[in-house]
């Protein structure tokens, strides 16, 4: 019999540790989805740092190309309320919450983006 | 002392031609094998050459052999110095190091076939955490690993019996005893169970 005892067992093991592993990553992806602040670029530097986890909803006004764009923070989401620009495609992107989740407005020059614990994922696609 | 006369010539040759046929193996699969659909899955038929090294030779040339057998097949496909390499590089020294360990310390309790499924997981855990450090940088890689696991215990399970099959058969090929450490690695494949 070329598998021994150790063998069966080893695999036995191997195999059940990737169904814990399987378990335990879904689970705990499910509950920690949300980001914790929330970076304001204007102009490609850093103009504002909030919060999600604020009590009451915060309206932040930050002064762009074109005019002022005003930006809401409320339940633990933020959104783009309002922006000078002609297309409103920022104000169309809607709640972001997620680490990584972008609003970016060109015509005023303003993003917004979402920051987790120190863990982004900066990069969609790896093709080695 | 010359340098041919530290090394028998015989056993040279036989480490020569292994390099060799790793190497093959190696690019086929690379280039010809793109069987599954899953990134990070692929058959591993290069570990056969691995652990036939692993029974019959000591551990620096099993090492020396496994990183010559990368550089030289990512030179020819081409991703030398990529990621790629990287990824093959540390995968295929650490999982070399791990199965010539479980040979030396437990076989006789482990079988080859064991010993190849601790190889090729070692292999995919080391590239999962390289991927996990250097690249992604986010846990969330850690859901590939179940699996990871399930493909390399299906394909190391393979080709440990491939490599099992060789050993057996090879035992009585005097030319793999020449070297020392043939010696005492073939009494301990023959004490087996």
């Amino acid at each position: 019999m070329l598998l021994t005892r150790y063998d069966k067992t080893f695999i036995c093991i191997l195999l059940i540790l990737a169904l814990l592993i399987f378990i335990g990553g879904l689970t705990a992806l499910g509950s920690n989805k949300r980001g914790n602040e929330v970076v304001i670029l204007v102009n490609g530097r850093e103009a504002e740092r909030y919060s999600l986890n604020l009590k009451n909803p915060k309206m932040i006004r930050v002064k762009g190309m074109l005019g002022e764009s005003l930006i809401e923070i409320a339940n633990g989401k933020a959104r783009m309320l309002f922006s000078p620009c002609p297309n409103h495609n920022c104000m169309a992107r809607g709640w972001i919450d997620k680490p990584g989740d972008i609003i970016v407005c060109v015509p005023n020059r303003v993003v917004v983006k979402v920051v987790g614990n120190g863990a982004e994922n900066k990069i969609d696609v790896f093709n080695g | 002392m010359s340098l041919l006369g530290f090394y028998d010539v015989k056993k040279m040759v036989i480490l020569a031609l292994l390099f060799a046929a790793g190497t093959v193996l190696y690019i086929l699969e690379s280039l010809y094998f793109p069987v599954f659909l899953i990134p990070g899955i692929k058959l591993g038929i290069t570990n056969i050459v691995t652990l036939i090294l692993v029974v019959f030779f000591s551990w620096r040339d099993c090492v020396f052999n496994a990183m010559a057998r990368t550089i030289v097949g990512s030179l020819v496909t081409g991703s030398f110095f990529t990621p790629a390499f990287l990824f093959s590089l540390s995968g295929a020294l650490v999982s070399t190091i791990i199965m010539l360990i479980m040979y030396k310390f437990f076989y006789g309790k482990f079988s080859l076939v064991g010993i190849s499924v601790a190889g090729a997981v070692s292999h995919n855990a080391t590239q999962l955490f390289l991927a996990e450090a250097l690249f992604i940088k986010h846990w969330g890689i850690i859901l590939q690993a179940p699996i990871l696991i399930l493909a390399a215990v299906m394909t190391g399970a393979i080709n440990g019996v491939i490599a099992n099959l060789f050993a057996e058969r090879a035992i009585s090929i005097p030319e793999f005893e020449n070297s020392l450490s043939a010696k005492v690695n073939l009494r301990r494949f023959d004490e087996r169970f």
